[in-house]
């Protein structure tokens, strides 16, 4: 936890939540894209909240390039939160734009997911689609977020400035279990662009990373895939840890036992983006 | 990029091994000394702060399992 956002920096924030409330009084109706992770969990227990249970839907747009370990652990939090929850199922994979693994990949995947929630929205009466989108993430490369604009989908948490860090913090004052997660973005980010996005390469870096949670890890994450090679970003506190020689040798069975026939461990650590940043997408 | 000016430089930090490049990757497959070395954070930082330097955004550390006289062992 932050000791800065308890102290000097908690009613900023208390006053930004309270912004929120007050941007989800203006709707009559919300519809939340929810993957279950922190910023829509967050997102989602505020939201019936401030509105109830029957002014709210949340909806999981399930695929492969998701891990099924989240959507249990999305369902767990809804049914926290008392947030009803709708399941659908998204064919992103289908679509040669997205399994191409263009850059702008994420355009196509969320084209697709704002597309079936806005036919959810006219067909059950929200009015307004909303995504965890948060403060910090407008820095980012983020092509998904032209598909949310073309489908006029709002992101209250950034609206009000809430940042990452901000919102653990409101988490854990709620006590919402993903107050503490590590951010897990979908699988196909851990595939270089230009490497297509199927379901086996999926399932193998799915598998590797459940393994190495399995053995241990924790923090974050990230099995990236170079073909015959995975490359493991480790949590930076937890690096120099793993690179001791038998919990070395342990990682790297794990990770072949995935169908890696070759492991390395990246010398930085975990970075959020880090094959943008390869792939020459953001400067290093 | 330079697979070749990468490896004198870890040279210089006393970091040994060889290098694959792949796009600007660095695929590092150290010695068993070398490997001992990295496990110090600030050799590791230096290792990742000179990358660049020779056109690699990246440099990650093969796990190569070793027969006892420290060779390495085919794992397939």
């Amino acid at each position: 936890m932050d000791e800065t956002l308890r102290t000097e920096h908690a009613d900023t924030v208390r006053r930004k939540e309270d912004s929120l409330a007050a941007w989800l009084l203006e709707r009559s109706t919300v519809l939340l894209g929810f993957s279950g992770g922190v910023d829509s969990a967050y997102l989602g227990c505020i939201a019936v909240r401030t509105l109830g249970p029957e002014r709210v839907l949340a909806v999981i747009g399930r695929s492969p390039s998701y891990p099924a370990v989240q959507w249990e652990t999305a369902r767990e939090v809804a049914a926290q939160v008392g947030l009803p929850v709708l399941e659908i199922d998204t064919h992103e994979m289908d679509d040669p734009r997205y399994a191409a693994n263009p850059a702008n990949r994420c355009y196509f995947c969320k084209s697709e997911l704002w597309t079936l929630l806005e036919r959810v929205a006219g067909e059950r009466g929200f009015d307004t689609i909303v995504d965890g989108t948060n403060a910090d993430d407008r820095g980012d490369w983020r092509p998904g977020a032209q598909a949310a604009r073309e489908h006029a989908v709002r992101s209250p948490l950034a609206e009000v400035g809430l940042t990452k860090a901000e919102i653990r913090y409101l988490s854990h004052i709620h006590g919402l279990p993903t107050w503490s997660r590590p951010s897990s973005p979908c699988l196909s980010s851990r595939l270089p662009y230009g490497t297509p996005v199927t379901a086996p390469r999926l399932l193998q870096v799915e598998r590797a990373e459940a393994a190495l949670r399995e053995l241990g890890v924790v923090g974050d994450l990230r099995v990236r895939h170079h073909g015959d090679l995975a490359r493991v970003e480790l949590d930076r506190s937890e690096l120099g840890e793993w690179l001791e020689p038998a919990r070395l040798l342990a990682l790297h069975d794990a990770v072949r036992a995935a169908g890696f026939a070759r492991v390395a461990v990246d010398l930085r650590g975990f970075r959020s983006g880090s094959l943008n940043v390869l792939g020459g997408v953001i400067p290093a | 990029m330079s697979a070749e000016s990468l490896l004198q430089a870890l040279a210089e930090l006393g970091v040994r091994g060889d290098i694959e490049a792949r796009g600007a990757l660095a695929i590092f497959a150290p010695t068993p000394d070398a490997a001992v070395l990295l496990r110090d954070p600030a050799i590791r930082a230096r290792a990742v702060a000179i990358a660049p330097e020779h056109g690699f955004t990246n440099i990650a550390l093969e796990v190569v399992e070793r027969s006892q006289d420290g060779a390495p062992l085919h794992s397939d």
